[in-house]
């Protein structure tokens, strides 16, 4: 059974039966079509700008998955973030790239590791430079305001 | 009493033999139910690529203590991205001395690494490698020109 098959297992299963850490961030998480594309729909974290809403991931998965990262990103003009680009979506975060991805990681993993991006926003490589200056100014009120802005519009 | 055999089915289960001498608490190891950890299949089943266990398609014991199907471990070191690192614990992977279960696979992994070590010697094997040093080239070349740029921001481009 391919690798994709044995996640889809025990994803079904984790949410489920209602894991501690992954039901807390994930709403939804199903493949589309077939397992070479999913889709994610997390909650934001509490104590964050994003408490309240959920958010689409969409992830799909290369042939040489999981030698290869899966490529992830929000929906587009839904996820304001400093690491992330309002307009297509694109996430910047290490461990999707190809040269800090490990096989031993899976997709749950790789949707917790956004949820904790979007609880700590790393200022220092943008993708959102308004944001990330509003960041590195340590405004919250502006911080906590801009991102509002974006969500409701 | 008098008993007449008259037919016999043998059963017979097998798994690997793993050393199992990690009791220092030095490693969280099993608490996933002995499945590799790169394709999540059980140690004693096939890696994906194959359709029947065993000596086809066996397992390999890390120096780490971190087990993998053979095809699916050699399949990692084989990319340029693996830097030849344990997926796990991002030490070297090396096979464990001395197990009869590495045995048959230290030459194969010797070959390997070796070829490794000669790729990455001559030339910048990884495309993404190359990219990265062309921006970061670049990002120099505009740094010269440009002393007021932005130098938290160029950090970021480099970053990425």
């Amino acid at each position: 059974m391919s690798r994709a098959a044995k996640e889809y297992k025990t994803i079904t299963k984790v949410l489920k039966e209602g894991d501690e850490v992954y039901s807390q961030l994930i709403v939804g998480m199903e493949p589309k079509e077939d397992l070479t594309r999913w889709e994610a729909l997390i909650r934001g974290p509490s104590g964050t700008p994003y408490e309240g809403c959920n958010f689409r991931l969409h992830l799909s998965l290369p042939q040489e998955y999981p030698m290869s990262p899966p490529y992830v990103k929000f929906e587009p003009y839904a996820m304001p973030h400093a690491n992330v680009d309002f307009r297509t979506g694109e996430i910047c975060l290490d461990i999707l790239t190809k040269q800090h991805w490990s096989p031993a990681w899976d997709l749950l993993h790789v949707v917790q590791a956004i949820g904790q991006l979007l609880d700590e926003p790393v200022s220092s490589s943008p993708l959102n430079v308004d944001i990330a200056n509003i960041l590195k100014a340590n405004d919250m009120n502006a911080y906590y305001g801009l991102v509002h802005y974006y969500i409701k519009s | 009493m008098k008993v007449d055999i008259e037919e016999v089915h043998s059963v017979f289960a097998w798994t690997w033999h793993i050393p199992k001498d990690n009791k220092d608490g030095s490693l969280e190891a099993d608490d996933d139910d002995d499945v590799c950890g790169i394709c999540r299949a059980s140690y004693n089943a096939t890696c994906p690529s194959c359709k029947y266990p065993g000596d086809e398609c066996s397992l390999v014991v890390g120096e780490c203590n971190h087990n993998f199907h053979v095809h699916c471990i050699y399949r990692w070191l084989d990319t340029t991205t693996s830097k030849g690192l344990c997926p796990m614990c991002r030490q070297l992977f090396q096979l464990k001395r001395g197990l009869a279960i590495n045995d048959s696979q230290l030459e194969k992994f010797k070959e390997l690494q070796l070829r490794k070590r000669t790729n990455t010697a001559g030339e910048f094997a990884d495309e993404d490698d190359e990219e990265a040093i062309e921006r970061a080239m670049a990002q120099q070349d505009q740094a010269e020109v440009d002393d007021q740029g932005d130098v938290i921001m160029d950090q970021g481009l480099v970053v990425r």
